[in-house]
């Protein structure tokens, strides 16, 4: 009732916009072919010095779930998915767009969406606080365990190659370090340009790192080719029977990707190939799968936007982020000066209660903004990459400027876009480079802080029962690694010898 | 070039930049009891960087050439880079910012789009659609984010 006595309708209003524009810019995002999710987060980033701290943040999720559902528009109009994480939806999207009408694939992904979403929802809005409350018992190594095993799972988990996204955690990192010290305000590494003594820009550095490279990639390819496709029949809604057959699929989807999205370093990219093949196995009419299923479309749909509420979990009640998307969302925090975490779902509950109630309403408006617009983003399509490309970098630039006023700014961005260029061809991972940069004060801060309180002493790290837990963990995720490795040597060398042979 | 040709450039690279990091970070001094100092994680962090990238060649040279490290359009993307930095610089020096942002979008939409050969109708639409974002990044930014470009 606190919290009901307290609205303000300008402030309603700020946020409505707010939400608004974080999903249109998701959905026409996530909708654009080689763009996403990342890129469109990372360019409404900068707004975010303008905004109040709840109506920035509630823009980020709003984009945030809005690509989610934007990513499947181009997988079922033109057969491409928008974003990783809608790959699966080309099997049956494409197929039923073919078949029966676009408008009803669309209206699938749409209805699996927001059905995600609000699963996702629950369960942050359910566990958060239980978490919270747990992670008050938490002392600092605990905190730097947990950090550590979450940069260990994303160089695991999230990427091609282990050794280079350990170098590019480690990258990271070193990154994060950049700045005055926090314990001696001594400072390190700023090379005496007084632009770093704050620390890198984080705003600049995500930027440089998704935003220009993939601008560079796409400069690589033919950017003047025009999508063309047939816009018919593209009414987006579903009978009730229709909905209520894929309701299996929505559910077991959901719990999929809300249960993924809290592990870090899986995300929506794992989830939706977990939640398809699930629902294809539990389905009465598995012979439909790849056929134009509507099941099949809306069990990934709803895994990637479940996954959004499952990956905030860690994030508010730990302050740990598991994803490159959530440290980009962490940015937001950072820049309006809260640190996420059991001390501010204690401190701060006001904030929490608005980031949950606009969480579902960021939901329920991608639903209305879906219905109404999609077909808007379906035309969007056409448009070629030599007209993105020019526009993609002038936000940027302005975006970068815009947080601090710093063209020094600028010019990291623009280095670092180059060497990510390069880099990522090479199977670098420039998402755990950020997640790593933002996670490291978290790190250090609870590392140095501990050996502080314990005189030096570094049996503090494995007396406590929860640090023994997350260092079984840590020891797991180190052994999955490992085994990663020796089969990927195995892969190659057995592709080499298979090579020889036939040459 | 080849894939391990690059690879083994960017350890040499990183392998450098690590040790500019463990020069930088080797004077600092421990000021607090208990704490291991401010140099410690940077420090750390170079070594491992060092470590991994000596892992990476050894494992480079092992696997063999598996391929070309090939950019199409390399060209394009150069001068991009090019104009990117040249616009820079005259904004920072000039000013004018949105006058510069206009010439910025209708000179790279003229590069990018002169396959299709150049005639009135591509610089016409070019130049409308230069004006739009450029008019679109006036009012956002200056009425809704109060930035002085």
């Amino acid at each position: 009732m606190d919290f009901l006595t307290n609205l303000d309708l300008v402030m309603l209003g700020s946020a409505a916009l707010s939400i608004m524009l974080g999903l249109f810019v998701g959905m026409l995002f996530g909708a654009l072919p080689g763009l996403g999710l990342i890129i469109g987060v990372t360019l409404l980033l900068p707004l975010s010095y303008a905004m109040s701290p709840v109506n920035s943040i509630l823009m980020l999720l709003a984009c945030y779930q809005g690509a989610e559902y934007g990513g499947s528009i181009s997988a079922i109009v033109l057969g491409i998915p928008g974003t990783a994480m809608a790959a699966p939806i080309v099997l049956d999207g494409r197929e039923m767009a073919k078949t029966e009408s676009p408008g009803k694939a669309l209206a699938y992904s749409l209805y699996g969406s927001t059905f995600g979403g609000i699963f996702g929802g629950l369960v942050l809005i359910f566990f958060a606080v239980p978490v919270a409350r747990f992670a008050l018992k938490l002392a600092d190594p605990e905190f730097f365990l947990l950090g550590v095993v979450g940069l260990l799972a994303v160089a695991t988990f999230g990427a091609k190659d282990f050794v280079k996204a350990m170098i590019s955690v480690a990258l990271g990192l070193l990154a994060g370090t950049v700045g005055l010290d926090l314990f001696t305000g001594s400072s390190r590494l700023t090379a005496d340009f007084f632009e770093l003594y704050e620390g890198l820009n984080l705003v600049a550095v995500a930027v440089g790192l998704f935003a220009f490279s993939e601008v560079f990639m796409m400069l690589s390819s033919r950017i003047n080719k025009a999508y063309t496709f047939e816009a018919h029949h593209m009414k987006i809604s579903l009978t009730f029977r229709e909905m209520l057959g894929a309701l299996k699929a929505m559910i077991s989807g959901s719990a999929i990707g809300s249960f993924m999205g809290v592990l870090p370093g899986v995300g929506s990219t794992v989830s939706c190939w977990l939640a398809y093949s699930t629902a294809k196995a539990t389905s009465s009419t598995p012979e439909k799968f790849g056929k134009g299923s509507g099941e099949g479309i809306a069990a990934p749909d709803a895994a990637n936007n479940a996954t959004v509420g499952g990956a905030l979990l860690p994030f508010l009640a730990l302050g740990i982020p598991g994803s490159a998307s959530i440290a980009i969302i962490a940015g937001a925090f950072i820049i309006a000066g809260i640190q996420p975490g059991p001390q501010m779902m204690r401190n701060n509950p006001e904030l929490i209660q608005t980031i949950f109630i606009g969480f579902m309403a960021t939901t329920v408006g991608m639903f209305f903004m879906g219905k109404a617009l999609t077909q808007v983003f379906v035309r969007a399509l056409v448009t070629p990459n030599s007209f993105l490309v020019p526009a993609i970098l002038i936000s940027s630039l302005i975006g970068i400027y815009s947080s601090k006023g710093q063209f020094f700014d600028l010019w990291v961005a623009l280095g670092l876009g180059i060497a990510a260029w390069i880099v990522r061809r090479l199977d670098y991972s420039v998402a755990a480079f950020v997640l790593a940069m933002v996670l490291t004060p978290i790190i250090e801060v609870s590392f140095r802080r501990a050996l502080v309180l314990s005189q030096g002493d570094y049996s503090i790290f494995y007396t406590r029962i929860y640090s023994q837990v997350i260092l079984v963990a840590i020891a797991v995720v180190l052994g999955f690694a490992v085994l990663k490795t020796v089969r990927r040597l195995r892969d190659a060398r057995l592709a080499a010898t298979t090579k020889e042979v036939t040459q | 070039m080849s894939i391990r040709t690059m690879n083994l450039i960017v350890y040499a690279a990183l392998s450098v930049l690590s040790v500019l990091v463990i020069r930088a970070v080797s004077e600092i001094p421990v000021t607090m009891p208990g704490d291991v100092g401010s140099g410690f994680l940077p420090g750390f962090l170079a070594w491992l960087i060092l470590g991994l990238c000596g892992l990476g060649a050894v494992r480079a040279v092992i696997a063999g050439d598996v391929g070309a490290f090939t950019s199409e359009y390399l060209g394009r993307v150069l001068i991009t880079i090019a104009v990117i930095a040249g616009f820079l610089l005259s904004w920072e020096t000039l000013g004018y910012f949105f006058v510069q942002c206009f010439l910025f979008q209708f000179g790279l939409f003229t590069y990018y789009r002169w396959p299709h050969g150049p005639s009135a109708r591509l610089f016409a639409v070019n130049a409308a659609v230069a004006a739009g974002i450029t008019a679109l990044c006036y009012v956002t930014f200056t009425f809704f984010v109060f930035v002085d470009l």
